[in-house]
């Protein structure tokens, strides 16, 4: 039942940002005008000119339209104009905060690695919602999880923790692909290096396609100095990057990412 | 003389109109002034986003991977420690189907993501060497390569770089 819920909310989150119905705004002419406008916006290539032009349109027609001014920003996230960006989705936010703010927050920490801004928008969230905070914008992490690796890159390892442990163990959340991951490397940064091992063995059991967990796994044992382990998990690393079990994302560098070139200089750095 | 002038600088302007009117978010378009007029692409009127791809495309990407491309930036980088010098500098740029660069953009915001202006040698630096990275891999679909945009946005604290993304 727990799983049937989990899956429920988190594909309630990713329609969260899904196109709107303009029915809904039949009572209002000009904002079911600006919905239509808007439907037609995305028919066009995201970012063209047709495209901003028809959300240009819409926005006049029905300036309280949060969902014309978060996609009119999209390209330009996209696209590395982030001052632009930022001034759009603010809008998008104060129009409809309990629907953007979590996305905005996913957002900064994917595109700009901005952990306070990140921390400060899912935070806000968490402060009017009553329910589930859902999940990012890719789907990859709950929004908690976002905000315990933000808190772990400000410094704050031990609130991060907390924060994992907490979602981790609720009965109303499940675990996702990367979460033991990135438990696993936060347990390695605080020194415990058996509990990492065994954040890592989890992982595994959850998604076993990433070089990136056996190249953790390897930097465990050697710090444990258990020399053999080290170098078959380091190999086995490498061996998992060459036929290509790791992580990619379409437009930014995920978060605790490894390179082959990581691997290589571990293996050249250690060699026994 | 006079008039023809006026003319002159009335085409100029009527041109410069046309040009700037259909294009799409992040459209780098020529400048004479700071672009290599001996820069070729192979399709201007079909240039990708880095992150556009097909199923069955190569990827954009650089060789050796993100980590070889910030090997520059990391060694070649150097600014003293300034408690002024915070936020993010973004160079946008094309790269062409032969894996060269050019029609360099530059972005500063602070991290409240206002308009700022770092000290020029900080974003001097960082726009040097991106133009001196020369191995980009086109996207590559079909056997053929294709002209791409590409962003690199360096997160700045204290006048050091924290982050290179994307």
């Amino acid at each position: 039942m727990i799983k049937y819920l989990y899956i429920l909310s988190f594909l309630a989150s990713l329609f969260l940002s899904a196109q709107p119905n303009c029915e809904i705004y039949k009572s209002n002419p000009e904002c079911y005008k600006s919905c239509q406008e808007a439907m037609t916006a995305i028919r066009y290539h995201q970012g063209s000119y047709s495209s901003q032009k028809h959300f240009d349109k819409s926005i006049a027609l029905c300036n309280n339209f949060g969902y014309s001014y978060m996609e009119k920003a999209v390209p330009y996230l996209k696209r590395g104009q982030f001052i632009e960006w930022k001034k759009l989705i603010d809008k998008a936010v104060a129009i409809n905060p309990k629907e953007y703010l979590g996305y905005r927050g996913w957002c900064r920490l994917q595109f700009l690695r901005d952990y306070e801004g990140t921390i400060k928008d899912i935070e806000s969230l968490k402060r009017i919602t009553k329910y589930d905070i859902g999940y990012c914008q890719t789907g990859d992490y709950h929004l908690n999880i976002a905000l315990a690796l933000c808190y772990k890159e400000i410094g704050q390892i031990e609130k991060a923790k907390k924060i994992f442990y907490k979602h981790l163990n609720s009965e109303i959340t499940s675990v996702d692909l990367y979460d033991y991951y990135h438990l696993g490397i936060l347990e390695y940064e605080l020194g415990n290096y058996t509990k990492a091992l065994k954040c890592f063995e989890k992982q595994i059991k959850e998604n076993d396609y990433m070089g990136e967990t056996y190249f953790f796994i390897a930097k465990a044992y050697l710090k444990l100095k258990i020399t053999e382990k080290y170098q078959l998990n380091l190999i086995k690393a490498k061996e998992y990057y060459e036929k290509g079990l790791y992580r990619t994302d379409t437009y930014t560098e995920t978060i605790d990412k490894v390179y082959l070139l990581d691997i290589l200089n571990e293996m050249k750095n250690n060699k026994q | 003389m006079k008039y023809s002038i006026i003319i002159f600088a009335l085409l100029l302007f009527r041109s410069s109109l046309a040009q700037n009117k259909y294009i799409d978010v992040g459209d780098i378009q020529f400048n004479t002034s700071t672009d290599n007029v001996n820069f070729k692409m192979c399709d201007e009127n079909n240039i990708k986003q880095y992150y556009s791809r097909y199923s069955s495309d190569n990827p954009a990407g650089y060789k050796g991977e993100k980590r070889n491309m910030e090997k520059p930036f990391l060694q070649n980088y150097k600014y003293p420690i300034s408690k002024t010098q915070n936020g993010y500098i973004t160079i946008r740029f094309i790269v062409n189907c032969y894996g060269e660069s050019d029609r360099f953009r530059v972005e500063e915001m602070d991290f409240s993501y206002q308009s700022k202006k770092f000290n020029s040698k900080i974003s001097s630096q960082l726009l040097n060497i991106t133009k001196q990275l020369k191995n980009w891999i086109p996207r590559n679909g079909n056997g053929q390569n294709y002209d791409f945009y590409q962003y690199l946005t360096f997160k700045i604290k204290d006048g050091q770089i924290i982050k290179i993304l994307p």
